[in-house]
């Protein structure tokens, strides 16, 4: 499989079950072995911060789905570097490539498919 | 010509997102494009769920039906998504011995189906809430 895809996620991790269900998605392409980008953007970049527990939310903890990348062959995680700062998160639960707007857009435009979720 | 997949990411009273994704779908096949799949992802599995018409009111979930027996595009609506949001076919119904509460014309099937519309896709369009 050739095809690349790209999953853009600008949810915030616990006021919706979004950024759990683009996940989610995420990890199905990943299994077709299709090569998969994903991007932190917006408010979604808040999924990125550690010891979050969503005990007692009836949400997904981030950090458990987001541990399971690596398991499925997601190596490129993305956060938009302006994003980060507007939100204020330094430190991240995974490793990620900060990526500023002209990154952005190259890395949109280099996907064959990108879902947008938020 | 070109061939789109379609996501619907909104329900049908929270947001735009399916019919604009309907019109969208509409207008392409009128001007000879293909759409290899409608797929129903978030809590746009709602549009899938049965309901009344009221008086003088659209009914969104009758809009795709009529959709989906005019073009034969397939309507597939994301089976964990909709599950979770209480929409059974008549299978899964039987599973979890509980009611039918998906209308017909829409199929229930996992994410997959999802990766292989927009691999098999020139483009592939998501219809935010």
């Amino acid at each position: 499989m050739t095809a690349s895809c790209l999953s853009i996620i600008s949810s915030p991790p616990l006021s919706s079950a979004n950024s759990a269900e683009a996940l989610e998605l995420l990890l199905v392409a990943a299994a077709f072995d299709v090569p998969t980008t994903l991007l932190f953007s917006g408010a979604g970049v808040l999924n990125l911060i550690p010891e979050q527990s969503a005990d007692g939310l009836a949400r997904k903890t981030p950090s458990k789905q987001l541990g399971a990348l690596k398991l499925y062959g997601v190596e490129s995680v993305y956060a938009c570097k302006s994003s980060m700062q507007r939100y204020g998160v330094t430190d991240t639960v995974i490793d990620v490539l900060m990526a500023d707007s002209e990154m952005l857009k190259t890395l949109i435009s280099a996907q064959d498919m990108v879902f947008s979720h938020r | 010509m070109a061939r789109f997949a379609i996501a619907v990411h909104g329900g049908p009273y929270e947001s735009q997102a399916p019919i604009s994704a309907l019109r969208f779908a509409t207008t392409a096949m009128s001007a000879g494009h293909e759409i290899a799949r409608v797929f129903f992802y978030h809590d746009g599995v709602l549009n899938a769920l049965m309901r009344e018409t009221l008086q003088d009111e659209a009914n969104p979930t009758s809009l795709w039906q009529k959709f989906a027996s005019d073009t034969g595009v397939e309507l597939t609506v994301c089976i964990a998504a909709a599950l979770k949001r209480g929409i059974f076919d008549e299978r899964e119904a039987k599973r979890y011995g509980t009611q039918i509460s998906m209308a017909d014309g829409f199929v229930l099937a996992g994410v997959g189906q999802m990766v292989d519309a927009a691999i098999t896709s020139d483009r592939t369009i998501t219809f935010l809430p």
